[in-house]
């Protein structure tokens, strides 16, 4: 047997097992990518859970559906897209950035802009008021 | 004392107004995301085997209240009367979707209480509950004759809400179909 040959046994042999994983692989990977886009669907029933981590049955009928579309071969954002479609902007755990959703998303900043701006202001009255009263 | 002083109290009542509103508030209840558009695609196995399935499409020609509902929902038990009598009065065309549930129950639960239904899809899964963005059961559309989704409403179905907000929609739509036909 020919070097040649031994080698391309070898290399059959070695690849023998990833080629038969490939199907089982593909599983791994739906659940996967299930699991990752059941993080980011809120429970429309539970409110403040994802569907992956509620027990609800709709969650679950939802993570189901989820699957289906995954293998049926759409993508994270067609899927997310098919239940936004359905359940609106609140089925989204992270709200998408518009107009609308402004304030939400940037409010926090308001709320500390507006605490510094009081804070500082605040400070240099109080001190004027200390100054008024070492001159009374 | 300076009117600064009074700021941290003026922005603790705001708060208390801003959370006190959001209480009065019920983000359970979802808008549908479908009103005033066509009815969703779907074809779903009816409730008795052998009958046809019932379609997205089978939705048309004249007004028609898509009701979710299952033999496992208490608040169903409810309205159901009223369904009963809103069929046998106003004569409206009643498509049910009998979701989550199993065939038996579904049949049984119909026996003892009266089928107000033409024709009802069998749910299992949710498929079609999902597609509609139904949150619970149950929730009852209006559906026009053209297959437009004109309101849905989460809970029981009670005369008030059929006379202030069912049937005055049923006008309007009536009203400017007609005209778009003169037209």
């Amino acid at each position: 047997m020919s070097i040649r040959a031994v080698l391309l046994t070898l290399a059959v042999l070695i690849n023998l097992p990833a080629l038969a994983q490939q199907a089982e692989l593909d599983d791994a990977t739906v659940a996967e990518r299930t699991e990752a886009i059941s993080q980011t669907l809120r429970c429309v029933v539970c409110q403040n859970q994802s569907i992956a981590d509620s027990n609800a049955t709709l969650a679950e009928d939802m993570r189901r559906l989820v699957e289906a579309r995954v293998r049926a071969g759409n993508s994270d954002d067609d899927v997310r897209a098919y239940m936004q479609e359905r359940y609106g902007d609140f089925v989204l755990m992270s709200p998408p950035v518009k107009p609308e959703t402004w304030l939400l998303w940037f409010g926090p900043l308001l709320f500390v802009g507006g605490g510094l701006i009081w804070f500082f202001t605040s400070a240099r009255g109080a001190r004027d008021d200390l100054d008024e009263d070492d001159e009374a | 004392m300076s009117w600064k002083a009074f700021l941290p109290l003026g922005f603790f009542v705001a708060l208390v107004a801003i959370f006190g509103i959001g209480l009065t508030l019920k983000p359970q209840e979802l808008p549908s995301e479908f009103i005033n558009k066509p009815v969703p695609e779907f074809e779903i196995e009816n409730l008795v085997e052998g009958e046809p399935p019932v379609t997205s499409a089978s939705l048309r020609g004249e007004f028609i209240l898509l009701n979710v509902f299952g033999s496992w929902c208490r608040t169903c038990i409810i309205e159901h009367p009223y369904l009963m009598q809103l069929q046998a009065e106003e004569g409206i065309h009643m498509v049910g979707l009998d979701w989550r549930d199993t065939r038996e129950a579904a049949r049984e639960w119909l026996a003892q209480r009266g089928n107000p239904y033409d024709t009802i899809g069998f749910d299992e899964h949710s498929e079609v509950a999902i597609g509609l963005g139904v949150t619970g059961a149950p929730e009852t559309f209006l559906i026009d004759p053209t297959g437009m989704i004109r309101y849905k409403h989460v809970g029981e179905m009670t005369p008030e809400i059929w006379h202030n907000i069912f049937e005055p929609l049923i006008e309007q739509y009536s009203a400017t179909e007609t005209t778009e036909d003169a037209a």
